[in-house]
């Protein structure tokens, strides 16, 4: 089983430790995100049988609306 | 179990209080009509009939000016939703808050329906497309009622069209965004045509002002949450990363728009365009509007993307746009594809130099396309190379 606890960029893994470390505010907020949202996602897919969904496990989003609803 | 949204916008209604000489609603506004809570009830039990329970919905409240339409009416809808609709949903409303009260407010507050407004910059900017009738700009009115939802902690979210004037000024409209820290913002090139005419910001000097803005914002230690910048990244990290309508391969299976009187259109850029329109749901049931050749020659629009876009190193990142940004032909690409390109390079190449080195060494990189190398990355600062 891959280690949830590593961020795969395809080739490189990162850990949240090293993404704390960077720098930009705003960017290591978004890897965060992109981190956790990962992780979830891979949980899903092991212990789920609707695998098939989970990539749509996200709301779509509307940019002529400032809000996306359920975020 | 995961779920797949699917987004209704209702076009309440193509009038407004405030005459925007950018709105896109304006060429319809002559005919204008609000939404029923009856016509809205039987289209939205057509809808959540149709689809497959997996499908989570996600009603958006636009307009014109949706708060047009008064209190009562949301209290239906809001009572319908809860007693009667089968699948799970969630509720959000796009308006420009002048019209807003304490009815409202408590009304969205207890439905849990989420409030987007629009702000286009400090007074200056905000007043020179978005006055009311008579000519007095909007910006005192919608400054108090944010306020209003600041003091009672209620979260929203602010859309920023950026028009001919503020593209000029993006240290100082960054100064604005630095106003409201919390609050996600869209930021949005005008863009309309009327009358055969474009009204629209120079993609070019778009994606320069988006470079601009971006450099305060990465180097910012306590930076706004700017959306736009955060789903470039994210389908930079990873093309399935974003999922903004703009960037999908085909966002009708993702979206529709019904409008006051029951006709179906796929975006509500579309709305009083025969042409565009799938069918009426008064008339018809939701599985012919999904099955309509209309539907089904928009869909196409992504293969017509993939010759379009060919050789470009961003084709999979945003598929040509969104076709609401095209002039006639819908097979054409986004009128800012420049700014896309601009805007994707410098963040790409930003990216890089902040914090990730591109992997060169892949076996198989001589064979990989441009735009998988884009996702190669691997952190610098931080990971021994």
């Amino acid at each position: 089983m891959k280690d949830e606890k590593k961020l795969t960029l395809l080739s490189r893994e990162l850990t949240l430790e090293d993404i704390e470390n960077v720098k930009s505010p705003a960017l290591r907020e978004i890897l965060k995100e992109h981190f956790l949202q990962q992780s979830d996602e891979l949980k899903h897919k092991e212990h789920s049988k609707y695998s098939e969904y989970s990539k749509y496990d996200k709301y779509s989003r509307f940019p002529y609306c400032g809000i996306t609803p359920g975020d | 179990m995961g779920r797949q949204s699917f987004t209704i916008i209702i076009q309440t209604t193509s009038s407004c209080n405030l005459n925007c000489s950018y709105c896109y609603c304006q060429e319809n506004r002559d005919n204008s009509n609000n939404v029923t809570f009856e016509t809205f009830r039987t289209c939205l039990s057509k809808i959540d009939d149709f689809l497959d329970t997996h499908y989570e919905i996600c009603i958006l409240f636009h307009g014109g000016e949706p708060l047009l339409l008064g209190v009562q009416f949301y209290e239906h809808v809001f009572k319908f939703l809860k007693e009667d609709l089968r699948h799970s949903y969630h509720t959000g409303i796009q308006t420009n808050l002048t019209l807003l009260n304490e009815q409202f407010i408590q009304l969205f507050q207890e439905n849990n329906c989420r409030i987007g407004t629009s702000l286009d910059g400090h007074e200056s900017y905000h007043n020179f497309h978005r006055k009311f009738g008579n000519g007095k700009g909007s910006y005192e009115n919608v400054i108090e009622k944010i306020k209003v939802l600041q003091e009672k902690g209620i979260r929203y979210g602010i859309v920023s069209v950026i028009n001919d004037y503020s593209v000029q000024s993006p240290t100082e409209f960054y100064s604005f965004l630095k106003e409201h820290p919390n609050t996600p913002f869209r930021l949005n090139p005008m863009f309309v045509v009327k009358n055969g005419r474009i009204y629209a910001v120079n993609p070019e000097t778009f994606g320069e002002f988006l470079i601009r803005v971006y450099d305060l914002w990465i180097a910012d230690e306590q930076p706004p949450k700017i959306e736009t910048f955060e789903e470039i990244i994210k389908k930079l990290l990873d093309k399935n990363g974003s999922t903004v309508c703009t960037f999908l391969p085909d966002c009708t299976q993702a979206f529709v728009t019904l409008d006051w009187n029951g006709d179906v259109y796929p975006c509500c850029h579309f709305v009083g365009k025969s042409e565009f329109c799938y069918g009426n749901l008064l008339e018809s049931t939701f599985s012919q509007i999904a099955s309509t050749n209309i539907r089904s020659r928009i869909s196409q629009r992504a293969v017509e993307a993939e010759k379009l876009c060919r050789g470009c190193d961003f084709h999979e990142i945003c598929f040509a746009g969104c076709m609401a940004n095209t002039l006639i032909d819908i097979n054409l690409k986004d009128y800012f594809c420049n700014s896309y390109k601009i805007i994707f390079k410098y963040i790409n190449n930003s990216l890089e130099e902040l914090l990730i080195k591109r992997v060169t060494t892949t076996p198989n990189a001589a064979q990989t396309d441009k735009s998988q190398m884009l996702m190669h990355f691997v952190c610098a600062d931080t990971v021994e190379p």
